[in-house]
């Protein structure tokens, strides 16, 4: 019985996250369900949207929620990878002795909203790397481990692109998910119209510490897969590979580049909590499906091919499972 | 530990992988049984249908067990099986690759998993559904079965009995599988017919030909065992002895190149060489010096008559010793001289009446008679053949193909002549244009008769032109010539000169 109270205790939880994060997000629900999915399973998450649509807000609003320390900082040309990680200073200590010491930057904190990340240079772009993969920074000779659990949430604008600069692939990589923020509907503006003209303060409350994220993390990977599953999502990220003899004729047609074995482990690790969250005790061939669009849409690149015929990442990663669940 | 539902479908698709082969099983035996049926009758072999039987038994056990090991299914597939028949997200699946771990979502996921199984019916209905395709399997093989045992039945039914007093093996196809023994009868007739056919005037190669395929036959009688083998043996004998006659007749070499000639003339002159009747041939050379002349105007019909002639001699392979190609060169050149030279009417007239009538029918009847017996002797040895052996004219078209040779056939349109000249049997017509000659008119083999119905035409020529004459529409200088020809060409015995 210690193991139902474990997963409706679980599942209760996911539900109040939900419940405070909609106090200040209108619609985009399964934005903040994948959300949800990202943070239980670890990952950080891009988060991409013309400007207005809530990106900034629904982070913020997480933060409140998840009642962790939450930083944001805000990507721009001129900002300095110190900015980013902090730096040794030289001050007076409290004897008047001129000492150095690490002064932290904004990244240690457990949630960080990198806003606008396109907008900094690839210098400090690359500095969130060893932080988003490994979650520790080298400033100097010295490394520091930060808090767990910890993620980056990264915004940024498809539009505008003066003055930006792409994520490198490595980078790109990094995000477990990239989620696409659509415009809201009309109802759902009528909404946000109506709420922000009571208050533009955010009201969602903390309802789920530091611990409860890890051991709910800890019992959605005890969540068990079966091989023929696992071969499915393998085969589903092994077949955006163009240079494979055996992809599909869509791959061979449309990707110019295919994603990292960093998907597969994405897309398995992600599926066990989204089964977990919809009632399930195992993984099925759905949640890896559900899962293909925000894990592979940020990790393969199309080609001219495919643009020249209209066809988004979206569309291409459908045809792709299409064909491997045909073989 | 899988639970009982899972225990409970698996007995069901166990029942169903045995329904199922035991389905194929019987599908199996109806087929190998109706096709041994169908196979032995329409090929008419010997065989005992319990043999059939057995046989389709055996392949029926085997392929029944095939069945049910392929569809029986191990926990695995009937795991996956589940999970695809009920939609229930590989749950059945998990349950079954994590039964011997014991983790604690493990577990819950097992409650999961047998508590959905659980709530699923394993009816009998569901079962009869995936059958409904065998048994309409069931139901063709079994309407298969029934096709060939009454295709049995008819063919049993109209097969005839063979009556063995019939020295003369008549008989058609049904007749093949029985044995074949060379009676006296047939033995002696063969012996008179190679006697008969020694005793022929017929030309010594073609005879020595002739002969030596008879004396094979003869000789070969006893080691035919089967009516079929006899049939066969007989037809290619047949087929042999006419392309020995026919490879040594110049008038079926020419025939069989000009019979299919643009040039009416020419069609009727090749019809005419291969009727072997000179009565014939000579009618038709009239007709055809009387079509070539044109009043004022008959030297592109003769040009035209004459290319096609030449093309004949030399695409014939008639060698230069040959009689008919003397015959055919002369008229060839004659018309040649007719074509280059200047004439007037009067003498192109005289020189194609000289050409046709005069030199060539000549030359002709020294040729056309050996022929002629030649043609005779075949026509009587593979009539007597046929006779001896009771093989029909469609036994020898059956066992004749395009590949064959076309000196062993006979052309369709090839004149029936009689014994002794004239039309016989058969249904050909000849004549010119104006008049035709019906040999339903005239009895086969009168030549007297022929020769009084040439008088008629050219009687009936003669009355046309003097009719034209008095009715001033041949002018004076031309009508002197014309009195001429006639009176050259009837004589007071009423034939022709």
């Amino acid at each position: 019985m210690e193991n139902m109270e474990k997963v409706k205790k679980f599942s209760e939880t996911v539900s109040l996250i939900k419940a405070e994060l909609r106090k200040d997000v209108v619609g985009q629900n399964e934005i903040v369900d994948n959300v949800i999915i990202a943070i239980i399973a670890g990952g950080n998450v891009l988060l991409e949207g013309v400007p207005g649509v809530g990106k900034t807000r629904l982070v913020r609003s997480l933060g409140r929620t998840l009642s962790l320390p939450f930083s944001r900082i805000q990507f721009t040309p001129d900002l300095m990878p110190s900015d980013v990680t902090g730096t040794n200073v030289i001050e007076k200590d409290a004897t008047g002795k001129m000492v150095s010491s690490f002064r932290k930057g904004p990244i240690f904190a457990n949630l960080v909203l990198a806003d606008e990340i396109n907008r900094a240079t690839p210098k400090t772009q690359s500095a969130m790397l060893e932080v988003m993969q490994e979650h520790k920074i080298t400033v100097g000779n010295d490394r520091y481990d930060l808090e767990e659990p910890f993620f980056v949430l990264a915004t940024e604008n498809p539009i505008e692109q003066d003055g930006t600069y792409p994520l490198p692939e490595a980078q790109m990589d990094r995000f477990v998910f990239k989620l696409i923020m659509k415009f809201p509907s009309d109802e759902e503006l009528v909404d946000i119209v109506n709420m922000t003209q009571i208050t533009l303060d955010e009201n969602a409350q903390a309802v789920v510490d530091g611990p409860t994220i890890l051991e709910m993390r800890q019992l959605a990977s005890q969540v068990p897969v079966i091989d023929d599953v696992v071969k499915y999502a393998v085969k589903l990220v092994s077949n955006t590979h163009a240079e494979l003899e055996k992809s599909p004729d869509c791959t061979k047609k449309y990707i110019k580049y295919g994603a990292s074995p960093r998907a597969a482990q994405a897309l398995i690790t992600c599926a066990k909590v989204r089964a977990l969250i919809n009632g399930n005790f195992n993984v099925s061939y759905e949640d890896i499906e559900a899962l293909a669009r925000p894990v592979l849409r940020h990790r393969i690149k199309i080609n001219y091919t495919a643009v020249n015929e209209k066809l988004t990442v979206d569309d291409v990663i459908d045809l792709l499972v299409k064909e491997t669940k045909k073989k | 530990m899988m639970g009982e539902s899972f225990k409970r479908f698996k007995k069901k698709y166990v029942l169903d992988a045995v329904i199922k082969a035991i389905l194929t099983g019987i599908c199996a035996v109806l087929l190998v049984v109706a096709t041994f049926l169908i196979v032995t009758t329409l090929k008419k072999l010997d065989f005992n249908m319990v043999y059939a039987v057995l046989t389709g038994v055996a392949f029926g056990l085997l392929l029944g067990l095939g069945t049910f090991f392929v569809l029986k299914p191990n926990d695995k597939k009937l795991a996956k099986k589940l999970d695809n028949t009920y939609g229930l997200r590989e749950k059945i699946q998990t349950m079954h690759a994590f039964l011997d771990d014991d983790g604690d979502i493990k577990l819950l996921q097992r409650e999961d998993a047998i508590k959905i199984l659980d709530s699923k019916p394993t009816n009998m209905l569901g079962l009869l559904k995936g059958l409904v395709a065998f048994f309409v399997a069931l139901v063709i093989c079994a309407a298969y079965l029934v096709t060939a045992i009454v295709v049995a039945f008819k063919s049993e039914e109209n097969t005839p009995t063979h009556d063995p007093g019939d020295d003369t093996q008549q008989g058609g196809e049904d007749d093949e599988d029985e044995e074949f023994t060379p009676t006296d009868h047939q033995r002696i007739a063969l012996e008179a017919l190679i006697q008969e056919v020694e005793k022929s005037n017929m030309q010594a190669d073609v005879k020595a030909n002739v002969l030596s395929e008879l004396n094979v036959l003869l000789s070969e009688l006893d080691n035919l065992r089967m009516q079929s083998q006899m049939k066969e043996y007989v037809v290619g004998v047949i087929k042999a002895v006419r392309a020995h006659v026919n490879g040594a007749s110049s008038t079926f070499k020419v025939h069989m190149l000009a019979k299919d000639n643009s040039n009416s003339s020419i069609k009727k002159l090749s019809l005419a060489l291969y009727s072997l009747n000179m009565s014939v041939i000579e009618t038709e050379f009239v007709s055809i010096s009387s079509g070539l002349f044109v009043l004022g105007g008959s030297k592109d019909d003769i040009a035209d008559f004459n290319d096609e002639l030449g093309a004949i001699i030399r695409n014939s392979g008639l060698g230069e010793e040959d009689g008919l190609y003397g015959v055919l060169k002369a008229l060839n050149d004659s018309l040649t001289l007719i074509v280059e030279r200047t004439y007037t009417d009067e003498n192109i007239l005289s020189k194609i009446d000289e050409a046709f009538n005069r030199t060539a029918i000549g030359e002709l009847k020294k040729i056309i008679p050996q022929e002629k017996v030649n043609n005779d002797v075949k026509d009587r040895v593979v009539s007597e053949l046929m006779r001896i052996f009771g093989i029909t004219e469609d036994d020898i078209k059956e066992k004749t193909d395009e590949n064959d040779d076309f000196e062993t056939t006979e052309p369709e349109d090839r004149p029936e002549v009689g014994e002794d000249g004239g039309y016989g049997a058969g249904g050909n017509i000849f004549g010119s244009d104006d008049i035709v000659i019906d040999k339903d008119k005239e009895p086969a083999g009168n030549v007297d008769n022929i020769n009084v119905q040439y008088g008629e035409v050219i009687a009936n020529y003669e009355s046309k032109i003097t009719e034209m004459l008095r009715n001033g529409e041949i002018s004076e200088e031309l009508a002197e010539i014309l009195r001429k020809y006639y009176s050259v060409l009837i004589t007071p015995q009423g034939g022709q000169n």
